[in-house]
């Protein structure tokens, strides 16, 4: 049989190549445009708000119910709402916020917030701040400052948390026969504690290893009198993130601080050290993180503030908003947005609804005073930390971090995974921080 | 002499097989461990290490089937849609691209080629936005349109590529003799290449199948009301990093999911093979 068919469609290196440059710049060119085409679609008829965010779905529904509710009480106003799981949401919103057709109403999380703002995504919503959000009112001011983009308000907080969430297993503690930590403990009773529980032989080690955790970090720095960032820079030294790093090689290698195996594989709640019994001490980035890990063990957990540097010291932990929705920039719907959200935050059936576990504490006394009563005990935990907490809180706040920040900070889980496994030095590791932080936040 | 030959070869046969078995257990593990820790209370799956539940806990299945916000009856039905329609649509334009392709002449058709292989090699980041607000102009966004309209415009490339190669490997013989009988290029399609292609269509409807099932990404970014949700989104509702997650449902639901992908499998196994071993992917 003749294998050769002059009908084949044989491809020249050169048509080939020409045609994939084609379809490139074609897609590149269909990209440039698309978005301004569409840029003033965004509105959809009548009065009908769309809304995105993310969660489990329990939460999700009791964001919805409070939608629900909203719309009972709204004249006219109904709601789209849009929610997946986390994993996804940010390439969506990008998505859409790229596409020119973003929701009016989004979720979105610290780490994200300087971001969409510089992106142009997020509205301006200043000129609402004090009528009708009612922020001017909110007790601690680090909650509004946290929704703050060059000085003017830009997104909303939702609730009241506390950051970084320090647990530890009460369980454990017990069985070893050790003391339980106090709301003023200190690092120096940290360490031994850690040292207690490894050397107790209940679990292998005493506590997760933080050295790559950012909140941990600048809870560290704050109750050292630094902070993590200041005004766009860094707060801190090569000297200062040197000792950081150095402080948890000495714990991994005293064995008080889980090997650094286990610290690389810890990704997510259902890895730590804690939950896989490997540890009893850990930290998680708020407070709502000890409700995901408490579910994940039958052990007793507890929440404590961060330890200081010393019983004087400034307070490690600090106030921060627990969850944030923006305003779309391309929002037709601007007063109708901030009237819902206005009742989300104030109006007491919202509030009963949504809990706390979701967004946090609400923001206003009278509020807290009236609900503190009827929430769960695992939550009133989590209201009688935050007083604690607001009581003693003198540190700086770091909440909203400059653009490039939060990848800068990722690069702090393989440092430490580095010093851990012998493949730097403690202060070549610092070094090579402040290299790339020159690079990122500078460039 | 021939069963010395074979009482030689026994031991390492023996060896051979439990090395395999090994390997399959070692294999197989994640899969053992995901339905091990579907029947087990959140509190138990991450922090015990057996595989064997107790006690046995059915609860995530009850829970996991409308804990999600909505019933895993829409997700399955809407995934299962999709992927009909997405093999259907594959099956028959796909071939009759390829055909054009492989057997006709038309001018450009180097070029369209080229052309089309590009598109394989274009990452998927590169044409996303452009697609989205393509799909947002058309007023397709939040509809099945954006999934299943391109799968009838012989989009998968991948597949036009394998037929392609398939259909070089029918001899032009067959074609010449229907033309010989007064068939023109539709009816030779439709009597001698598509009939001889089913070893490559049963390939290309699997894999179609299987992966629209799996696909979550343009499905999580065309998709925005539940009710069109899919299996993979409404999966990834029982989970939030920054807080907590209902791992036992989230389990239960995926251990569910798998039940169609291994119906395929196990029904269409020897096709899988027969269609790889004769499309020219073969190494």
């Amino acid at each position: 049989m003749n294998t050769s068919n002059p009908m084949r469609p044989a491809i020249s290196r050169r048509t080939f190549l020409g045609a994939v440059a084609a379809t490139g710049v074609g897609s590149l060119a269909a990209g440039c445009g698309a978005g301004d085409d569409n840029a003033g679609d965004s509105s959809s008829a009548g009065g009908e708000l769309s809304i995105m965010f993310w969660g489990e779905g329990n939460q999700n529904e009791l964001q919805l119910e409070l939608i629900e509710l909203y719309e009972q009480q709204a004249d006219g106003v109904t709601f789209s709402a849009e929610y997946s799981g986390l994993e996804g949401y940010y390439d969506k919103l990008a998505t859409r916020v790229a596409g020119g057709n973003p929701a009016d109403i989004f979720g979105i999380h610290d780490v994200s917030l300087a971001e969409y703002a510089a992106r142009g995504a997020v509205r301006n919503i200043e000129e609402f701040r004090a009528e009708p959000l009612g922020l001017d009112s909110v007790a601690n001011e680090s909650v509004v400052e946290g929704c703050l983009i060059g000085g003017e308000l830009h997104f909303v907080p939702l609730g009241v948390s506390t950051e970084p969430g320090f647990i530890y297993d009460k369980t454990v503690l017990e069985q070893a026969g050790l003391a339980l930590p106090s709301d003023e403990w200190t690092l120096a009773e940290y360490r031994e504690l850690a040292q207690a529980v490894a050397q107790s032989g209940v679990r292998t080690a005493g506590t997760a290893d933080l050295g790559g955790v950012p909140p941990a970090l600048g809870a560290w720095l704050r109750t050292h009198e630094l902070s993590l960032l200041s005004s766009g820079g860094l707060g801190f030294d090569v000297d200062d993130l040197a000792e950081w790093f150095n402080f948890w090689d000495e714990l991994r290698r005293e064995g008080s601080a889980v090997p650094i195996e286990v610290t690389a594989a810890a990704v997510g709640f259902q890895n730590d050290p804690v939950v896989t019994a490997d540890a009893a001490l850990t930290t998680t980035a708020k407070d709502k993180g000890w409700l995901a890990l408490d579910g994940l063990t039958d052990d007793e957990l507890v929440l404590v503030p961060f330890p200081r540097a010393a019983a004087d010291a400034p307070a490690a932990t600090q106030i921060v908003p627990g969850a944030w929705f923006a305003v779309s920039a391309e929002s037709e719907k601007v007063d109708a947005a901030i009237d819902f959200l206005s009742y989300h935050i104030s109006n007491m059936d919202a509030l009963r609804t949504i809990g706390i576990g979701r967004h946090g504490v609400p923001l206003f006394e009278e509020a807290r005073e009236e609900l503190y009563p009827e929430a769960k005990p695992a939550h009133q935990k989590i209201y009688d930390l935050l007083a604690t907490v607001e009581a003693s809180q003198t540190g700086a706040v770091d909440v909203v971090y400059p653009v490039g920040a939060n990848e800068l900070f990722q690069q702090l889980k393989p440092l430490n995974e580095q010093i851990g496994f012998g493949q730097s030095g403690v202060s070549d590791a610092a070094e090579s921080f402040f290299d790339t932080a020159e690079r990122i936040l500078e460039g | 002499m021939t069963s010395n030959t074979a009482q030689r070869r026994r031991p390492r046969r023996i060896l051979a097989h439990g090395a395999l078995v090994v390997g399959t257990v070692v294999m197989s593990y994640p899969l053992l461990w995901l339905l091990a820790s579907s029947f087990k209370e959140d509190s138990k799956i991450f922090s015990s290490t057996g595989l064997i539940p107790n006690p046995v806990d059915l609860a995530n299945y009850a829970e996991g089937w409308t804990g999600a916000g909505k019933s895993f009856t829409t997700f399955f039905t809407n995934s299962l849609v999709i992927g009909i329609v997405a093999v259907i649509g594959n099956v028959i334009f796909c071939s009759i691209t390829a055909y054009a392709f492989a057997r006709l002449d038309f001018r450009f058709r180097r070029f369209w080629f080229a052309m089309m292989l590009g598109t394989i090699m274009l990452p998927h980041h590169v044409t996303l936005i452009p697609q989205y607000s393509m799909f947002d102009y058309l007023g397709w966004v939040n509809t099945f349109l954006p999934l299943l309209v391109p799968k009838v415009m012989a989009v998968d490339a991948f597949f036009v590529f394998l037929l392609v190669q398939f259909i070089r490997t029918i001899p032009h013989e067959l074609d010449d003799a229907a033309r010989i009988d007064g068939c023109g290029p539709v009816r030779i399609f439709r009597h001698i290449i598509f009939p001889l292609l089913t070893p490559a269509l049963a390939t290309t409807a699997i894999f179609t199948f299987i992966w629209t099932y799996n696909d979550f990404f343009s499905q999580l970014i065309y998709l925005n009301d539940v009710d069109l949700f899919t299996v993979p989104l409404g999966l990834r509702m029982f989970l939030d990093a920054t807080g907590e997650s209902a791992w036992g449902p989230m389990l239960a639901m995926s251990a569910v999911a798998l039940i169609p992908l291994f119906i395929v499998f196990l029904v269409f196994q020897r096709r899988i093979v027969q269609g790889i071993a004769t499309t020219g992917l073969r190494g």
